[in-house]
């Protein structure tokens, strides 16, 4: 079999390929990151006003924190393109504020009561979480949870 | 008589009795009965012939005759035939799909760099950088690979 009966096809299809490998350089370089924000108290009394979280982030908690219950206080849905920055307010006393700085890092600031409290660079690879977090009073706990979407 | 080259070919002519007229033959008889060195010649010559024919070795053909010369004429037919344009058998789609496979074991060879890459950017990510703005407060920080988490635990703050 002649080395040609190969090039022929190769010729007709690289354009296509090429094609196919721009388009999707193209949009994963433009492309803004769609993320979610979660703001959850932890605690190891019952409230059945408050809302848990999903059985899978109950789980995952459940194995690294010692807390039998965690509510979901406020969810936020947000898109960041590159190099772009977003700002979101968790709680009355409590902003988050985004940075996309492409490859899957972000720098994340936490601001309390306007005061940014915590700076920190992260990459969050999709189905992984950056869970920033503290004591709250009576030996209960907060959590922003920040998630690629 | 002295010989020349025309009365030695008709002396091995009349030898191989190869000599067209009668008179010819009577000439070449009368010649070499008269001179001696004619007589010579053709006692050398009838001599040579005899030593030839008797002991000449035949020519063997490594195959039967019909054979060999069947495999020449072969070899002539092949010289001679009118070149036909090479056919290939391959399947269009085979020769589609092979570039294409090779365009995948690329692309996946690609995507393998891509993920170690991503992998190693992960796995040093994971000593992420932190800043407290807190003066009498700090953070601690630690990953968790089986629950794909990231904690940086803020002490001192209350949301």
């Amino acid at each position: 079999m002649h080395f040609s009966v190969f090039l022929s096809p190769i010729r007709r299809v690289l354009p296509l390929v090429f094609a196919i490998f721009a388009v999707g350089m193209a949009s994963a370089v433009a492309t803004e990151q769609k993320l979610q924000a979660k703001l959850i108290w932890g605690t190891d009394k019952d409230d059945p006003k408050l809302k848990q979280v999903d059985q899978k982030l109950k789980k995952k908690f459940s194995e690294i924190f010692k807390w039998q219950n965690y509510f979901e206080v406020e969810q936020k849905h947000f898109a960041v393109a590159p190099d772009a920055v977003k700002k979101v307010t968790m709680s009355p006393k409590c902003e988050i504020e985004v940075r996309n700085e492409g490859n899957g890092m972000f720098e994340v600031r936490l601001y309390g009561e306007g005061k940014c409290l915590n700076k920190m660079r992260q990459a969050i690879p999709a189905g992984d979480f950056l869970v920033i977090a503290g004591h709250d009073k009576d030996a209960t706990a907060w959590f922003v949870v920040l998630n690629i979407e | 008589m002295r010989m020349n080259k025309e009365l030695t070919l008709d002396i091995q002519a009349y030898l191989d009795n190869e000599l067209a007229s009668e008179a010819d033959i009577k000439r070449v008889a009368k010649l070499l009965a008269q001179d001696g060195e004619a007589s010579l010649l053709y006692k050398e010559l009838k001599d040579t012939r005899e030593i030839l024919a008797g002991n000449e070795l035949p020519a063997k053909l490594p195959e039967s005759g019909e054979f060999y010369w069947s495999g020449i004429r072969r070899a002539i037919e092949r010289e001679n035939a009118p070149r036909v344009a090479v056919v290939h058998d391959t399947p269009w789609w085979i020769r589609v799909l092979v570039p294409l496979a090779g365009v995948a074991c690329v692309g996946l060879l690609l995507s393998g760099i891509g993920i170690m890459t991503l992998g190693g950017k992960g796995r040093s990510a994971y000593l992420h950088e932190i800043e407290t703005s807190i003066d009498d407060a700090s953070a601690i920080s630690f990953h968790s690979q089986s629950q794909g988490m990231t904690v940086v635990w803020v002490k001192d703050y209350n949301p």
